[in-house]
């Protein structure tokens, strides 16, 4: 969700902001995880979860006071971005539930939706790194805004998208299928942002999704 | 259990209350409750605390109809 929202972000110049994306994660995953511990998963709990996150999140955004420059800088804090919030939320909430919960879709729509939810995933991690690396280097949050590149982030989401369809569709063995994609992320990374360190980080960041995937799926 | 729910979300509301909507200075300089943090780390304490309120209220009150 926190990534298909970057990507908008990214698309519309928005500001893509660490400490805003770390402050939604962390309301969004507590959201979706109590509800899930303590409810379960299904339409109104789903419900429940993506309006109340982002309705937390503009809160937060009221009260909290400004980091960034907002003569410089736009940011998704106004109301209509609620809409917004919702809607990214809605949409991976839907998928991630129609592929872990509905038994009756078809093989090749359940890949596509594991690939999409693990690229957004892997994609994230990776972006979180670049930021926080950035944020920690040079200490400047405006410098950090601009640590991504909407051209660059879609180009490596589509491509794993296609990568991990792939794999899915046609390796069986579980521990190739992972192998190869990891290995895939960390060539297509480099390839991508030429920074030998950011591709080396995707060991951790691509396998890990992978394996919480397969944890929660089999 | 259900009781749990109830009492755990009006204790976290108060939290909330206090965190996410007191002005800065009455809550670190009257009510001593700063911590020596910043106003944005006491609205994040707040949001977090206002999540569990409603997440618990839900819990409590999707409960209730399933046993009713």
């Amino acid at each position: 969700m926190v990534m298909l929202d970057a990507v908008y972000h990214l698309a519309t110049n928005t500001a893509v902001h660490i400490n805003y994306m770390a402050v939604k994660f962390t309301l969004i995953l507590l959201i979706l995880f109590l509800t899930t511990f303590w409810v379960g998963k299904g339409f109104n709990h789903g419900l429940f979860s993506i309006i109340l996150g982002p309705i937390i999140f503009y809160i937060y955004y009221i009260f909290a006071d400004p980091t960034l420059n907002r003569e410089i800088f736009k940011l998704d804090e106004s109301f209509g971005y609620i809409f917004l919030h919702i809607l990214v939320f809605a949409i991976s909430y839907y998928v991630f539930y129609q592929i872990t919960s509905n038994k009756n879709i078809s093989k090749k729509i359940k890949i596509a939706g594991t690939a999409l939810i693990l690229s957004l995933t892997i994609v994230g991690l990776d972006s979180a790194y670049e930021l926080l690396k950035t944020q920690l280097i040079t200490n400047n949050e405006e410098l950090v805004v601009k640590a991504l590149n909407f051209d660059t982030t879609l180009y490596f989401i589509f491509s794993l998208i296609t990568i991990i369809f792939i794999s899915y569709y046609y390796i069986q063995n579980i521990k190739l299928k992972i192998s190869t994609i990891v290995l895939a992320t960390i060539l297509l990374n480099l390839l991508i942002f030429q920074d030998l360190t950011r591709s080396f980080s995707t060991i951790l960041t691509s396998s890990l999704p992978q394996l919480l995937f397969r944890y929660y799926t089999k | 259990m259900k009781n749990k729910f109830l009492i755990s979300s009006i204790v976290f509301s108060i939290i909330g209350i206090i965190y996410t909507f007191l002005p800065y200075k009455l809550l670190t300089k009257t009510l001593n409750l700063g911590f020596n943090l910043r106003h944005n780390d006491h609205i994040m304490i707040g949001t977090i605390a206002l999540t569990i309120a409603v997440t618990s209220i839900y819990t409590y009150l999707n409960r209730k109809d399933n046993s009713n």
